[in-house]
């Protein structure tokens, strides 16, 4: 039984769910309460102690149709090892513990037939090591595998952002279909390393929280407690640093040739909202449109994917930053203020349209920071149609941001700003 | 002994607490309790997942410990504290007693050791103020502990569970190490307010509760409403989820079902015709939009 469980574990980290060692260890435990006849009860079960998110349940359902296909056999097989006394009490099983060893060696293959045609896991053998072993092996392997996958990940990337960059007349859909190229699977895995990162990043802010409990001796607050306690000042009040919490906005421009850099950095907006008093986007290629209410829970790629085909963005349109400029000049420099840090991404080529400065310098003024993220190589900046250098005197910070690195310096000074 | 003997078991005893639940939900409750694991139960506002920790303290007859989490809590408020007013009043009724007890001594030395002896007295769980974690680990008899709305309390205060959620016990610095007298019953929910880490998730059992089936509704809704008749249940659940597959800001919960069938029973509605569904649909959605989305459109 521990072996199939094993197994099934393994499949199961196949589809991209984590398991731990502790985690398949308590699975073990918990079928040998559960009454494995009853398949639902036994799916629910091994669900209850394996899938602790609710985005894996479907590639566990999955797996686990997959797995345990052969319902009648895999008990029997399941009914094996040292538990088999446990689960006595339910009557089916007992015609089955007679049975057990001659049905022992043949499960073993449908076993292994079942996970090379449907998992299809190279290497795997039920060696002759001890399960313990076995899968402690088996998970330091899965590690390093993961780990190589991310760093090539990043390489690929930073060369697929680089690109753009190289040709400088560009037309939407020949980016688009250049960036297509990045299989799915990798952008996921980029989403995921986008959610850790901003985890980690507001891990290291809410450090700075705790600090704040331990500010000034709050004179007035300990002695108003102190008559509580006869006037003597048993509990010490401290100030709390005040920590502003600032209003974001994000200008985000989105024709085709930053896209892909842009969907990260939206990515990483939307894991770290909870850290601004208010986080509002916005997209534009050559208008302007607010998609801070478009984020509603529903699968990050669902919503990135409509916005493509969202026509009031004109996704394929060509950029025009002087225009979207002033439209939210227009629009919205009322709902800017002191504590707004307003961030543009965009790689500032307008196309040969007028820039419109004059509206950048309008907003730096009601702001308290203007950061703008060029996606582009710096030796291309200024070339051609480019105008950062229009741009740049009005901004507090201009950067680079191309690879994951670059936008975790991005993460970083905008919760510190 | 166990409080369930199976799954069956939980079903019917969670069916006496009016909570209708299937095996989906079952497992993983029975599983808590055999494998002396908490349960992390997360879901959409409103599917019963509060419910579930207030049906197992019914179901099982024992107390429930609520511990609700906010943004700011932290260990003097969901722990322990030290009773100050008590400790300083006790120090001021004993100041007499307290020439008693140095009179023998005739140097300092002496004094202090005679003091030392019974300085504990001021840091013993007699004067320990226990806020819900240490009040369900101290309780001499099994206790059912909710932490709702884990999501929202700070990350700091998540990892500080850890300690509790896997061994059960608490380090206080002044009394050493506490642990739990009984293992209680530990149910964390979460409305994914924040990831949690995967560290607390790796502790817990995970269940994952949706909107229930259509029959599993019905079911429901009759059962909390007794007076309510068959044919209204009916239509007022098909209703309700003709509203959720709808795309609304706010869609209606369990419980706002519920609360809405006993509004039309209390108002003796028969069927759900638009006067009816003008002047109650407000119990229904609590959003101004969406009520008059559905005035405008209906659901069909």
């Amino acid at each position: 039984m521990i072996e199939r469980l094993v197994e099934f574990v393994h499949t199961l980290r196949h589809s991209g769910v984590r398991v731990s060692m502790a985690e398949s260890m308590d699975a073990a435990e918990a079928l040998r309460h559960t009454p494995i006849t009853e398949r639902q009860i036994f799916k629910t079960a091994l669900q209850s102690v394996l899938v602790k998110e609710h985005q894996d349940i479907p590639a566990f359902d999955a797996a686990f149709e997959r797995f345990f296909l052969v319902q009648l056999t895999d008990q029997d097989d399941l009914m094996n090892g040292p538990e088999s006394d446990e689960n006595k009490e339910s009557p089916e099983t007992q015609p089955n513990l007679c049975n057990e060893q001659d049905d022992g060696e043949q499960e073993g293959e449908v076993t292994q037939e079942d996970v090379e045609q449907e998992a299809s896991m190279p290497g795997e053998e039920e060696g002759d090591s001890s399960d313990e072993d076995d899968m402690e092996d088996e998970e330091s392997v899965y590690d390093v595998e993961e780990m190589l996958a991310r760093i090539q990940v990043g390489e690929q990337t930073s060369e697929a952002m680089t690109e753009p960059g190289k040709q400088t007349h560009r037309n939407g859909t020949e980016d688009i279909d250049l960036y297509q190229e990045l299989p799915p699977g990798q952008v996921e895995n980029l989403y995921d390393a986008v959610e850790e990162m901003a985890a980690n990043l507001v891990t290291r802010r809410s450090l700075r929280y705790r600090k704040a409990r331990y500010g000034q001796v709050d004179i007035k607050r300990t002695l108003q407690r102190s008559f509580r306690t006869g006037n003597i000042p048993f509990h010490i009040v401290r100030k709390r640093r005040k920590i502003n919490k600032h209003e974001l906005v994000v200008l985000c421009d989105i024709s085709g040739s930053v896209w892909e850099v842009a969907r990260f950095f939206i990515k990483l907006v939307q894991e770290m909202q909870n850290q601004f008093s208010r986080a509002r986007s916005f997209l534009f290629v050559d208008r302007i449109n607010e998609v801070t209410d478009a984020f509603d829970g529903r699968p990050f790629d669902e919503i990135i994917e409509q916005f493509k085909d969202d026509h009031s963005l004109n996704f394929f349109g060509l950029s025009d930053f002087g225009r979207a400029f002033y439209q939210f000049y227009s629009e919205h420099l009322m709902s800017l203020s002191r504590t707004t840090v307003l961030v543009i991404l965009g790689d500032a080529r307008a196309n040969w349209f007028d820039p419109q400065e004059w509206t950048l310098d309008e907003m730096k003024r009601r702001v308290h920071q203007v950061i703008w993220l060029n996606p582009e190589p710096r030796q291309y900046w200024d070339t051609d149609d480019s105008v950062m250098a229009k741009y740049g005197p009005y901004c507090d910070h201009v950067l680079e941001c191309r690879n994951l690195e670059q936008l975790m310096h991005v993460g970083e000074l905008i919760l510190e700003s | 002994m166990p409080a369930f003997n199976s799954v069956q078991d939980v079903i019917q005893k969670f069916d006496t607490q009016s909570y209708i639940c299937g095996a989906d939900i079952a497992t993983p409750i029975y599983l808590m309790e055999q494998l002396e694991k908490p349960l992390l139960v997360e879901g959409p506002p409103g599917v019963g997942k509060t419910e579930i920790a207030k049906s197992l303290s019914g179901a099982l007859d024992r107390r429930l410990i609520r511990l609700q989490c906010y943004e700011g809590l932290d260990e003097s408020k969901a722990l322990y504290e030290w009773e100050y007013t008590k400790q300083l009043l006790y120090t001021q009724m004993l100041k007499d007693r307290i020439g008693d007890l140095l009179g023998n001594a005739s140097t300092l030395d002496e004094s202090v050791e005679a003091l030392n002896r019974v300085d504990s007295a001021f840091f013993s769980q007699h004067f320990l103020l226990p806020r819900p974690l240490l009040e369900a680990i101290l309780s001499p008899e099994p206790v059912v502990l909710l932490i709702d709305e884990v999501d929202r309390s700070d990350d700091e205060f998540e990892s500080f569970l850890l300690e509790i959620l896997s061994d059960f016990q608490v380090s206080i610095p002044e009394l050493g190490t506490l642990s739990a007298v009984q293992r209680p019953l530990v149910v964390l929910t979460s409305n994914a307010n924040r990831n949690l880490s995967e560290a607390l998730r790796r502790r817990c059992l995970y269940l994952y509760i949706d909107y229930p089936s259509l029959e599993q509704e019905i079911q429901i809704v009759l059962r909390r409403t007794p007076d309510i008749n068959e044919d209204l249940a009916q239509q007022i659940v098909r209703f309700v989820q003709k509203i959720r597959t709808l795309n609304v800001r706010k869609p209606p919960s369990i419980s706002e079902t519920i609360d809405w069938a006993l509004a039309l029973v209390v108002l003796n509605a028969q069927n759900l015709s638009r006067d009816v569904l003008g002047t109650t649909l407000n119990v229904l959605m609590k959003d101004k939009e969406d009520i008059e989305r559905i005035m405008r459109e209906g659901v069909r």
